[in-house]
């Protein structure tokens, strides 16, 4: 168990680890593939990453997107709720969320285009 | 390996019980093969994205224990490749009145970005579903977006060209 351990996700197609970067950075490397039946765990990861943020911010989460091989629309939505909620919170509550891509796969740069235009003030993307 | 294109295009349906698990298979099996046929891994990932999005909402609202989707790509002299996919299933009256609302503002909006980022505004706020599948179609997917409804039976079709020089 690490300290960040239950900001883990195992799902029969979804896997979710949580690790630390820098100092005080968060880092969630998604790998296989984030579909309906793995909502419920990426809302309550989310909910975990706010309080915890709440308690002590982080200086940045990174999104680790690279080893995924597809999101659908649902699962889409635990990012925006997420986002709007950060984007919409006082300065001092935010944190940058940096999202990190494959190139290769097309539809994560569409998508973390969308989320990029959606939320400007926090998201930050690099492949 | 490459799959040659026949005069007829590459063409793709499946009629099915709707099931959840079908709807990964379907799109782990189209972008595969369209990736082949096309050689163009953004144009197969636009059409996976959209299969997935369109067949996942056909089996949530379908009412009926039968539903189909079907794939076809074509090319003509030119060289242009047009991607038509087509779902059709029965659903009951209040997800009809949803879909077809969604479409026609989808329609209505000539920015299929803006539109998508105003459901994402309203996504946000939702305690059900997520409501992103069909603007999501339009806007990440780049696909025009029709339907017809004929008493219980929907039919979405989502078209796009693909330019010249985006498929071997």
């Amino acid at each position: 168990m690490t300290e960040l351990s239950n900001l883990d996700v195992d799902t029969e197609a979804l896997c979710v680890r949580a690790s630390r970067v820098d100092v005080d950075g968060i880092q969630l490397a998604l790998t296989g593939s984030a579909e309906t039946p793995a909502y419920e765990a990426l809302m309550t990861l989310v909910r975990r990453l706010q309080a915890r943020a709440h308690a002590q911010r982080p200086s940045e989460v990174v999104v680790d997107l690279r080893e995924l091989e597809f999101m659908n629309s649902t699962c889409i939505k635990t990012f925006v709720t997420w986002l709007s909620e950060l984007r919409d919170a006082d300065a001092v509550a935010r944190y940058p969320v940096r999202f990190v891509f494959d190139p290769s796969k097309p539809w994560q740069r569409r998508t973390v285009g969308a989320l990029k235009s959606f939320a400007p003030s926090v998201v930050i993307v690099a492949d | 390996m490459s799959i040659p294109f026949s005069a007829h295009g590459a063409r793709f349906e499946i009629e099915f019980a709707p099931h959840l698990g079908l709807v990964t298979q379907v799109r782990q099996f189209v972008s595969t093969f369209y990736v082949q046929c096309l050689g163009d891994p953004e144009a197969s990932s636009r059409i996976a994205v959209a299969a997935h999005e369109l067949l996942e909402n056909a089996v949530k609202y379908a009412s009926h224990d039968h539903a189909r989707i079907r794939i076809l790509v074509e090319r003509d002299q030119d060289g242009v490749h047009t991607v038509t996919i087509e779902t059709r299933n029965h659903a009951a009256g209040e997800n009809l009145r949803a879909v077809r609302e969604a479409l026609d503002e989808l329609a209505r909006g000539s920015d299929a970005m803006k539109s998508y980022l105003q459901m994402l505004e309203r996504s946000a706020r939702r305690t059900s579903g997520s409501g992103l599948g069909l603007g999501r179609v339009r806007a990440e997917a780049d696909m025009t977006l029709s339907y017809e409804i004929r008493r219980d039976e929907l039919t979405i079709r989502a078209q796009a060209r693909l330019e010249p020089g985006a498929a071997k």
